[in-house]
């Protein structure tokens, strides 16, 4: 006969088993207020150097070197480039986004591939952010791949072409509309995903056309990306033919657009994990453009960029201490135009800051710079794209873009990106 | 000046709207937009090194006709002659020259486009034109319709300069009409327009709704987009969305101008246009008439459809199926001609016409295109555009006896051709890579086109027998009898052609500089075992200066073997022309 103490003691280890993993669960769920912790790691609050509202310039950026990457700093001491500092301020994605995040959280799994970048290297991915807290460098590329960012989005931008003695040399008008997640998705319905795509095995879809010069206006494409790092595919629009066109989007290292941006380089990097071998250099706190300032519109360029001064392509935005993740890639075919990018990715959003791309030689080549201007609204709708450009330091020359109209989770009809939409905004 | 005035004010029609709406949407798309540009072109003939740098020289003799062997023979001493008193004094080229140095284009262009979209169901589109040219020298061997009565040379050089000029000239609404959407899957648009059916670039195998006007440059070096002549159509797209095809109607009424239904004779002008035949007619012809598709609807519409969509389960597949029932627009065909009455007043003279009719015959064609892309690596787009054209007309030698009297009370002065049709297979294949070669440029990806072209014609051994009913006919070959270009003799059909292309650009310092080469090539026609064909090679230099301004500098070479025959008609046409275009 048990003794009744021995009875009260087994009930109540019995209960706590029970209710442990519980207890753990709920201490282990992410939310809006220890999204930062849990995905990644919070900045130091005041580095060395740093200070709010603090301008960085040539003759005191030996305070706050440690906080940058070499090329800002060799934009500050070379080129001119001025910097605003501001505080820290937490970013966290979408409610749907940290929904999606907790409930797949654990399936995800890395495949490993071999030599073949061609094969998909993960498994299991529903939506959300595939690695909370990475280990790896290729875990912290696939929450780059998988970043929040919404589920579509629709940007009308300006392209200035830049020469750091001349100035501008060319401006085109486009528009990029996009649905970043026909799968994976967690802030629009459906969700997870389109039926349609999922057949289709498709991840992201777009329609990007010229709005501006005559001699570009009308010129458009319809290209989307498999969920296989396969190349995109994908028609083009020519006005000159007046024909749609099946175009091939497979060469390594081309340039978009005669720009300083590959098409891979967009947003930092457009490519997909498997073509890379990633590793982590640094996990340390970096100025980084977040909450920049910056403000849509044609008027605005100018205060978003001094276009007007030598090299007629340093941004005026605002900068604050991020935590940030930097990571070495290396690309796994030999025909790729850069031999190493060091990439300065935000440990909260998993948004790229900064690129440095290396030449075959290693030779620092080009700077990316990415910023992003605050959500209207962070429970619905992710950070504005509000600064983009390139700087090829090797040619002294630059690609600018001026946002003009940035909308996002509007909801696009699927029907935007067919072949027939293409040819209907054909003359 | 009264079009001018017309065209201006009804585009200006479409500024009412720009002022309400100019200050909407400035951030992203206007709903109205007008642009335009003003373009000289300006070149000259050059000999280049298919001339090995010397000019060509126009060599023509005069000769006699012998009934009983069909054949012309030279005098002794030989006489030289002028072309252009032909048929006063027949007169046969050996060859034919432009003098170094002459204009081969001098015009200035102004293009306005305007586009109102006043809602999302609608949009109004329209395009004003005007051009003006300078008169050419080399449109003195131009060949009107109606030639000059004139015994003075100088006098008939001056008329088919003339002539040729006023087709130059242009002051049009070239393109006016609307989109509609009334839902997601039906589409319309309605008016002047263009349509490009296929998918080659430099072959018309399927794009066969608008006819083209080359006669101010040559086809191959002009966009189509310029060239192609707008008709008044009415164009319905209905999209299958759940199976990712749709369907494109097009019904043509035939309301355009009639010598806009079909593409512009070359033998229209002289400096892009055709030469002087070296096989004169043996009739001395008052004037040609070009029977343009006229009268009524059901003698001029045309229709057709297009299915087209991306393969079932492969997103890097699409196919189209094409048919269209349309006239034949090019070449026209000499089909009968109308005696002259004989000055004694009995019958009919055997070689004095006072006309000469031209038909553009009706026809179908059907087809399909397939492109595909081939993953990296490989990295490549490839095509096949396919077309039939089971009855394709095929015009006669000019010296055929292959005629016919007309039996028919009224008309005995009127004589038949009777050209043959016959099935003919024509397909394309094409390659489309875009490599880099880092070495020659090591940031912008170089565009390689391989095109190439068969034409199979059919039945190509027939023959047609003639004669009185319950007589022994006589009977001539087809193959020595069916020529390419109506008055071209010795240009006799082939039942296998080829063509070659080859094409690549790329762009230097940020799209500033595009340099372009095109090179093409064409078998022989069996001029003589030396015969190696004809070719050209055409390249360029596009200069992007600033958000305005836009050069071209264009050098091309034609070569040919034979002078009247394929490319080697545009032998002595090598040129170095100019292009400067302001946009807004």
């Amino acid at each position: 006969m048990m003794r009744k103490t021995t009875r009260i003691a087994l009930t109540g280890a019995l209960a706590a088993a029970l209710l442990l993993p519980a207890a753990t669960a709920r201490a282990e769920e992410i939310t809006s207020d220890n999204w930062t912790e849990k995905v990644g790691f919070k900045p130091e609050a005041n580095p060395p150097g740093f200070k709010k509202g603090k301008k960085i310039k040539s003759s005191n950026v030996g305070e706050v070197k440690a906080l940058l990457p070499p090329s800002m700093v060799k934009l500050i001491n070379e080129y001119g480039l001025k910097m605003k500092l501001n505080e820290y301020q937490p970013i966290h994605p979408s409610e749907g986004y940290i929904e999606a995040t907790n409930k797949y959280l654990g399936q995800t799994k890395i495949i490993k591939t071999g030599k073949d970048f061609r094969k998909r290297g993960l498994k299991g991915y529903t939506a959300g952010l595939p690695f909370p807290s990475p280990k790896t460098g290729l875990e912290v590329a696939w929450n780059l791949h998988y970043s929040y960012q919404g589920d579509d989005g629709d940007i009308y931008y300006t392209v200035y072409w830049v020469s750091a003695n001349s100035g501008i040399e060319h401006t085109e008008d486009w528009r990029w509309a996009y649905i970043i997640r026909t799968i994976n998705r967690t802030d629009l319905d459906p969700k997870p995903a389109i039926k349609e795509f999922v057949d289709k095995r498709l991840q992201y879809t777009s329609i990007t056309y010229a709005l501006a010069p005559y001699d570009k206006k009308g010129f458009g494409a319809v290209f989307s990306r498999s969920v296989d790092p396969l190349d995109q595919q994908g028609h083009i629009y020519v006005p000159a033919m007046r024909r749609v066109l099946r175009n091939t989007f497979g060469t390594r290292g081309d340039a978009w657009n005669a720009t300083d941006l590959l098409y891979e380089d967009v947003r930092g990097y457009m490519g997909y994990p498997e073509w890379m071998n990633w590793k982590i250099i640094g996990k340390k706190t970096i100025l980084m453009p977040f909450h920049c300032g910056a403000v849509p519109g044609k008027k605005n360029h100018k205060k978003v960029y001094d276009l007007d001064k030598k090299p007629y392509w340093n941004p005026k935005i605002k900068y604050e201490p991020r935590p940030t993740y930097i990571v070495e890639a290396t690309p796994r075919f030999p025909d790729y135009p850069y031999s190493k990018m060091h990439i300065y990715i935000d440990a909260e959003t998993y948004l790229i800051g900064y690129k440095e791309a290396f030449d075959k030689k290693g030779d620092l080549w080009k700077f990316l710079m990415v910023g992003y201007s605050e959500s209207p609204d962070m429970d619905e709708l992710p950070p504005v794209f509000g600064a983009h450009l390139v700087i090829d330091f090797q040619a002294q020359h630059a690609t600018v873009f001026g946002l003009n109209k940035v909308i996002m989770n509007s909801d696009l009809d699927t029907k935007m990106f067919s072949l027939s939409a293409l040819r209907k905004r054909g003359r | 000046m009264k079009k001018i005035i017309v065209s201006v004010l009804f585009l200006s029609l479409f500024l009412v709207p720009a002022g309400p709406v100019a200050a909407q949407e400035d951030e992203g798309e206007s709903s109205f937009s007008l642009n335009g540009y003003v373009k000289l072109q300006s070149g000259v003939f050059v000999p280049l090194l298919s001339d090995l740098f010397q000019e060509h020289e126009s060599k023509n003799w005069e000769k006699r006709y012998r009934a009983q062997d069909r054949t012309w023979r030279q005098y002794n001493p030989r006489r030289t002659c002028d072309p252009a008193m032909t048929p006063t004094r027949p007169c046969f080229p050996d060859d034919h020259g432009q003098e170094a140095g002459s204009l081969s284009m001098f015009r200035a262009t102004l293009q306005l486009e305007a586009d109102w979209t006043p809602s999302e169901t609608f949009n109004l589109h329209a395009m004003f034109r005007g051009v003006r040219s300078l008169k050419l020298a080399a449109d003195q061997w131009a060949q009107p319709p109606e030639i000059s009565k004139s015994g003075d040379a100088g006098v008939r050089h001056a008329y088919n300069q003339n002539f040729a000029h006023g087709h130059y000239n242009e002051t049009e609404i070239r393109e006016l009409y609307l989109d509609a959407y009334p839902t997601d899957w039906l589409s319309f648009r309605l008016g002047r327009q263009q349509v490009t059916w296929g998918e080659t670039g430099q072959f018309r195998l399927l794009d066969v709704i608008n006819p083209i006007d080359s006669t101010w440059h040559f086809a191959s070096l002009e966009s189509f987009e310029d060239i192609r002549v707008p008709l008044w159509l009415a164009k319905a797209m209905i999209e299958f969305q759940s199976i990712d095809h749709m369907l494109e109607l097009v019904w043509v009424p035939g309301i355009d101008k009639p010598e806009d239904m079909v593409t512009t004779p070359l033998t229209f002008v002289g400096a892009w246009g055709i030469p002087p035949t070296d096989t004169p007619s043996p009739y001395n012809i008052e004037k040609k008439v070009f029977a343009y598709p006229d009268n009524s609807i059901e003698d001029t519409m045309r229709a057709g459809f297009r299915w087209k969509g991306n393969m079932p389960g492969l997103n890097n597949m699409t196919y189209s199926l094409v048919y269209y029932w349309t006239h034949q627009i090019s070449p026209p065909i000499p089909s009968y001609f109308d005696r002259k009455p004989r000055p004694e007043g009995v019958g009919y003279s055997d070689t004095d016409l006072t006309a000469l009719y031209l038909t553009f015959p009706r026809q179908h064609i059907v087809g399909f295109t397939v492109d595909y892309t081939l993953e990296n690596p490989i990295g490549m787009v490839l095509k096949l555009e396919a077309a039939v054209e089971p009855n394709r007309t095929f015009p006669r030698r000019s010296d055929t006896l292959y005629k016919r009297i007309d039996t028919n009370p009224g008309f005995e002065q009127r004589v038949h051709f009777d050209p043959k049709q016959k099935p003919v297979l024509s397909y394309a294949l094409v390659a489309m890579r875009p490599t880099m070669i880092r070495w020659l440029n090591p940031t912008q990806n170089f565009m390689l086109v391989f095109q190439f072209m068969h034409t199979y014609i059919g039945e190509f051994d027939d023959k047609t027998c003639f004669g009185p009913p319950g007589e022994v006919k006589a009977c001539t070959e087809d193959k020595n009898d069916l020529v390419n270009v109506p008055g071209y003799n010795d240009w006799l059909i082939k039942e296998h052609s080829f063509t070659l292309v080859f094409a690549t650009f790329t762009q230097y310092l940020h799209g500033m500089l595009t340099p372009k080469l095109v090179v093409a090539y064409l078998p022989p026609y069996d001029s003589g075992k030396d015969d190696w064909g004809a070719a050209f090679i055409s390249a360029s230099l596009a200069v992007r200066l600033g958000p305005y301004w836009r050069m071209r500098l264009q050098i091309n070479d034609f070569f040919g073997y034979d002078p009247y025959k394929s490319v080697g008609l545009f032998r002595d046409r090598d040129e170095i022309n100019l292009s400067i275009l302001c946009q807004f």
